[in-house]
């Protein structure tokens, strides 16, 4: 009798307990490293990250302090602590490969966001995939606000000359963003037939200050001959409006045509104020979604297709979310 | 009681022995660093001695030791022997070619007390480092059995051995210049005869691809422009490194080491550099 | 060499933990041992929780270091290589506008560039097809087949401009009679030609040894150092590389191509090596550190072979404080106990002196008081023993007296010579009885009746020799005749009373009155006479005073009686002077002595030492 009452109690007890590792089982561990906690954007992508896992899945968060060394230990602890898949914003994109290697051998999938690694280390193991947004494309949408300027503003071509002479304001010298938008800003308005000249471009490192001081540069080297600013960014764009700005620009008509990326807060204030020309958004919330639906799939073992994830699948293993393009029109509509 | 004194009076001795031989810190084993090396030569200039010096060099700093030079003549012998012994030399490499005054010298430092190493050539019953002649034969010969024809040049009995060591009783050998448009490929087992080939080459006079010994101060151009396939190049940095450890360690022994075949396609890797370009660092 | 053994043999089996059934455990001992055990305890509480602890710790904070240091010259060399793409960026936006004709203006500035930085051997422009745009090198360079052919530049495109490649170090080949041993960055680059945006590389070649110096002078132990992996794992930079590269020497690469990035081990040659991999910015490059453990972690080696002494130590030296502890605390103890052996074996006279511990102390004082107590003791048992020797002898001696003998054997002679032949031999008979009851065979207690018997017979001489000159009664009681009683007692008092009471002046004889009966408990004898009494100053002495010149005397009868019964018993003399004397006998009654018949019941002796 007695028996059978300890027994029934421990069967509780161990039905009681059971039950969160039944619930458990439901919540995957998923380790998530971000290359610099104090990067406005990947902040702003890491809280979308823990507000979309909330219920599907358990984070482990490591900030990196940009320092790929402290991420490398970072991802060693996280494997050590059993994560099932890894969500890696690599500090040095091009150091990814190692860590490719590592998380191989453990066979526990990478889903890499905002930096992209070189192809031929993604393709070392099967299941490291990459979300992110085209930086080809940020820099092509925003060329293609500028080029339907042009078309539409003849008067923009000050000189006549059917060619663009332009300053660009490129980020952070070596930055994949930085190379790829500079390119591809310029192709749309060649595909639509300006000719381009490049009077200067200089890095403002992706920050306002600088950009003002060299767009500032630009200004006294060359004045009124500039036709265009393209900025990597939005905030490197601002910095070349307020250099325009104190130059006399932005009022009494004169108006200088800017580009950014980004879509900030200010930037946006900035389109609406009519100082900015366009920017481009840069979408978060769906990136961190894509991650996320991206390494649930992959721990459960499901297969992996445009269906199941919801986003659209280049190359089987980039998830490109498209950036948008913002203008002043685009707003008003909102 | 008097069993638990006498065990306590033992156990005080132990004690005190234990603290002064386990807790007295640990002899740093200082071993002093062997005596300088001196490396003796009658020629003072060239690559050659520069590489077997840089080589030398690596292995009398991975012991803190020090390695000087000194150029020597007959006249001079007994009084750089002399000095040298005084300096408390451990080890004298000889890199010399008149074998009178190689021999000579050898004696000298061996009387004194000094061991000695002589490079590049050998000597009886004494260590020495040298390249290894029949092993040369083979390398080339491995290169050329592909060809078909071979064509063996250049008079060196060593080497030669090392040829028919690799070349299977049923290759086709010619001792003969080949013809131009003629198949096949040459071994050269002479720097000499390398140099006239490849001259012969370079006019177009002769087409069939040359593996060779090392033909001097063109052998990056020969090579670069597809006038020799293949060298075979002798080692004086390993040469250097290993005479001057044997030296260090007293061995008395005969070390051969292998020669190394370079290629086109890989005379600019970094493995070969000493090779190819032993002036550059 | 075997005796040397069994001596060992024996004196190790002396010091074995073995309980002795006779004499019990030694209190020696169960203090070396628990005192022992206690520091044991401790001793291995120590090791097993500080020693590894620590230990631990300390290679911990060894490899931590090693980690620090070798981050320092990833530092460095970060540093060094971001100072080379800054250099090779800035090359790259001096890049003129106009690419078909501005060539001098650009080679110029790259000179300017080169000459601000010592490691750099040329720079370089490409075209996408692999013409050269410009050199600092002259514009001799090797054909575009042969440039396209190169593996930087093939990588530099395949990147897109995004990434610089870092080549293995070479020997630059492409210009000609320049041959430099160098690393080879080489970056894609989009420009404008003819109004088209384009690619082309722009490349930067730097001296080999200022890589290879970045690694020197690692403070890793003193054989410790450090290389450089490129990412297919082939060997960049080592302080043995040459000799690597003529097979003198190997790096063995497996345990670092295993664990990647971060810490692992190996072992080389027998000595392990803790190794520490870090990935360098921007080359693909990784730098690893190689300590050997036994030099890092000297100290943590250091310390456990000083803790472990340092404890062997302790552990000994406990051994010989406990010992002399044990030893010390026992020496009072064992003192105590060499004084009691004494004094089992006899010697009363020993005293243990008061010292060592409170509680040695006070065992010691009560042993002492013990001893006294048993000296005083026996002492007054031989003093005792000694009175009753006397008495008894006296007693023997008062049997024959030999006045009394002399004067009734002369009484008896005049008594023969006169012719009264029947008075004397009353007078014999009357001494013989007398003198056997004395004797009694020896017996030291006799009957009532014999005692009275005694008395008649003594006072049948003496009546006859002084005739009117007093006159007795013996007056018993029946029960009290069966008593026992020591014998000799009467008669001296009687003596006493006829020697002493009778008054001379005075005609009246003397009248003395013998009783003996029973009283409760006691059996009473009183003499009483009304004679000239004794005066009390004499009275009050006169049991203490010794025997008088006739026979044992009064003392002598209280005495001998107190000493076989007891100070309740003995005499009692009342006496008023010229009105008489009354001596009374007080003892106990005493049937049968169990010892003397085997019938009868034994009352209760009261008192008495008997």
């Amino acid at each position: 009798m007695k028996i059978r009452r300890f027994l029934s109690l421990l069967a509780a007890i161990f039905l009681s307990t059971a039950c969160p590792w039944a619930c458990a089982e439901q919540e995957v561990q998923i380790g998530v490293c971000i290359y610099d906690g104090t990067d406005t954007f990947m902040s702003a992508l890491l809280d979308r990250l823990v507000e979309n896992a909330q219920g599907l899945a358990r984070l482990s968060v490591c900030d990196s302090k940009n320092d790929q060394n402290l991420q490398n230990d970072q991802v060693e602890q996280l494997i050590a602590d059993g994560v099932q898949a890894l969500i890696l914003n690599p500090v040095d994109r091009t150091a990814a490969g190692y860590l490719i290697e590592k998380a191989g051998a453990y066979n526990i999938p990478m889903v890499f966001i905002n930096r992209e690694p070189l192809l031929e280390d993604m393709q070392l193991f099967d299941k490291a995939y990459y979300v992110g947004a085209s930086a080809a494309q940020s820099g092509q949408l925003s060329g293609e606000i500028m080029a339907e300027y042009f078309l539409t503003h003849p008067q923009a071509d000050k000189n006549g000359d059917g060619v663009v002479q332009y300053v660009l304001l490129k980020g952070e010298p070596g930055h994949q963003d930085a190379e790829l938008r500079s390119q591809y800003a310029l192709k749309p308005l060649q595909d639509m037939g300006f000719g381009l000249e490049k009077l200067q471009e200089d890095t403002g490192n992706w920050q306002r200050l600088q950009a003002q001081d060299k767009m500032a540069g630009f200004l006294a080297a060359y004045g009124d001959r500039i036709e265009c600013v393209i900025a990597n960014n939005d905030d490197m764009a601002l910095g070349a409006i307020d250099a325009l700005k104190a130059a006399g620009y932005f009022s009494d008509g004169r108006f200088m045509p800017v580009v950014g990326v980004d879509a900030t807060v200010p930037a946006q204030e900035a389109l609406r104020q009519g100082s900015l020309l366009g920017t481009v958004l840069n979408d978060g919330e769906n990136q961190a979604k894509a991650a996320l639906r991206l390494a649930t799939l992959l721990i459960r073992g499901e297969p992996v297709n445009e269906e199941n994830l919801g986003y659209p699948l280049s190359d089987g293993r980039y998830v490109w979310i498209p950036y948008q393009p913002l203008t002043a029109e685009d707003l008003d509509e909102k | 009681m008097r069993k638990s004194i006498v065990l306590s009076m033992a156990m005080v001795l132990c004690v005190l022995a234990l603290l002064l031989f386990g807790l007295a810190p640990e002899s740093v084993n200082v071993v002093s660093p062997p005596g300088p090396a001196v490396l003796i030569v009658q020629d003072d200039t060239g690559a050659f001695l520069l590489q077997v010096k840089q080589g030398a060099q690596q292995a009398a700093s991975e012991v803190g030791c020090a390695l000087g030079q000194e150029t020597v003549t007959k006249d001079t012998l007994t009084e750089t022997v002399t000095r040298w012994e005084q300096r408390g030399a451990s080890a004298a490499l000889l890199l010399i070619e008149d074998a009178n005054l190689r021999e000579e010298t050898a004696t000298a430092f061996e009387t004194s007390g000094i061991h000695v190493v002589v490079l590049r050539d050998q000597r009886a019953n004494g260590a020495y480092v040298a390249m290894d002649e029949r092993q040369v034969g083979a390398l080339l010969a491995e290169f050329a059995q592909n060809y078909g024809m071979v064509y063996l040049l250049g008079e060196a009995p060593q080497r030669l051995e090392g040829v028919m060591d690799v070349l299977t009783p049923t290759q086709a050998i010619l001792s003969a210049t080949p013809a131009p448009e003629e198949q096949g490929c040459m071994i050269a087992l002479t720097e000499e005869e390398t140099h006239r080939l490849a001259i012969l080459r370079a006019s177009g006079e002769v087409t069939a691809p040359l593996a060779g010994m090392d033909p001097g101060a063109s052998r990056v151009a020969w090579m670069a422009d597809g006038i020799v396939d293949a060298l075979a190049m002798d080692t004086p940095y390993a040469m250097g490194y290993t005479a001057l450890k044997m030296a260090l360690a007293g061995e008395r022994k005969a070390c051969l080491l292998p020669y190394r075949l370079v290629v086109k396609q890989e005379m600019y890797t970094a493995q070969n550099i000493k090779l190819m370009f032993p002036l550059l660092h | 060499m075997s005796s040397a053994v069994k001596r060992l043999g024996h004196f190790l089996r002396s010091i074995r933990l073995e309980r002795r059934k006779d004499t019990g455990r030694s209190l020696h001992f169960v203090l070396i041992a628990s005192f022992l055990s206690c520091m044991g305890l401790l001793l291995i509480f120590v090791l097993l929780m500080l020693v590894p602890r620590l230990s631990a710790l300390l290679e911990k904070n060894a490899i931590e270091r090693t980690k620090e240091t070798v981050m320092q010259s990833v530092n460095t060399v970060d540093n060094y290589v971001d100072h080379l793409l800054s250099t090779l960026y800035y090359a790259t936006t001096l890049l003129p506008a106009d690419m078909d004709t501005d060539t001098a203006g650009w080679m110029n500035q790259m000179e300017l560039v080169k000459r601000g930085n010592s490691s750099i051997v040329a720079m370089a422009f490409f075209h996408a097809d692999g013409s050269l745009f410009g050199a600092t090198t002259g514009d001799q360079c090797a054909s575009p087949e042969q440039v396209r052919a190169m593996t930087w530049f093939q990588k530099a495109l395949e990147w897109g401009g995004t990434v610089t490649y870092f080549s293995k170090p070479h020997v630059q080949s492409l210009f000609q009679d320049q041959y430099a041993f160098v690393i080879t960055l080489a970056r894609a680059v989009h420009y404008q030609k003819d109004g088209r945006l384009t690619q082309g590389v722009v490349m930067m070649d730097i001296e080999y040894s200022s890589f290879s110096d970045l690694t020197e002078n690692l403070a890793l132990g003193a054989s410790g150092y450090s290389y450089i992996l490129s990412r297919e794992g082939e060997l960049v930079v080592h302080p043995r590389l040459q000799l690597i590269y003529h097979g003198l020497a190997e790096e063995d690469l497996n345990a670092v191509n295993q664990f990647l990035v971060g810490q692992g081990r190996d072992r080389v040659d027998g000595r392990e090596r803790v190794l520490i991999s870090a990935t360098l910015n921007q080359t693909r490059w990784r730098l690893v550190g190689v300590a050997y453990i036994d030099e890092i972690l000297a100290l943590q080696n250091a310390f456990v072979r000083i803790i472990s002494i340092v404890l062997l130590c302790a552990a000994m030296l406990s051994f010989c404080v406990a010992s002399v502890m044990a030893y010390w605390v026992t020496r009072p103890m064992r003192h105590l106990e060499d004084t009691m052996l004494r004094v089992e074996a006899g010697d009363l006279n020993v005293a243990i002196e008061e010292q060592g511990f409170r509680e040695i102390r006070a065992v010691s004082a009560a042993f002492n008081h013990m001893i006294a107590r048993i000296r005083a003791l026996m002492d007054q048992i031989v003093q005792e023993q000694e009175k009753k020797r006397l008495y008894e002898l006296n007693a023997l001696q008062a049997q024959i007296n030999p006045h009394f003998l002399y004067n009734t054997l002369d009484s008896i002679i005049w008594m023969e010579e006169r012719g009264r032949s029947r008075e004397a031999i009353t007078m014999v008979s009357a001494l013989a009885k007398l003198f056997r009851i004395s004797i009694s065979k020896g017996r030291s207690v006799i009957t009532v009746r014999e005692e009275l018997e005694h008395v008649r017979n003594y006072l049948i001489i003496q009546k006859m020799r002084f005739k009117d000159k007093f006159t007795y009664d013996i007056q018993t009681q029946e029960e009290a005749l069966e008593e026992r009683t020591v014998k000799l007692i009467v008669q001296p008092l009687v003596e006493n009373a006829i020697n002493h009471a009778i008054d001379q002046t005075q005609p009246e004889a003397l009248h003395i009155v013998i009783k003996a009966f029973l009283q409760q408990e006691d059996l009473i004898f009183t003499v009483a006479d009304d004679g000239i009494g004794i005066a009390p100053e004499i009275l009050q002495n006169i049991l203490s005073t010794p025997a008088g010149r006739s026979g044992i005397g009064i003392k002598n009868v209280h005495e001998r009686i107190q000493l076989t019964f007891g100070p309740g018993y003995g005499l009692h003399i009342e006496s008023e002077e010229d009105e008489g004397t009354v001596v009374t006998i007080r003892l106990p009654r005493n049937r049968r002595e169990e010892s003397e018949s085997s019938a009868g019941k034994a009352k209760p002796t009261q008192g008495g030492n008997a």
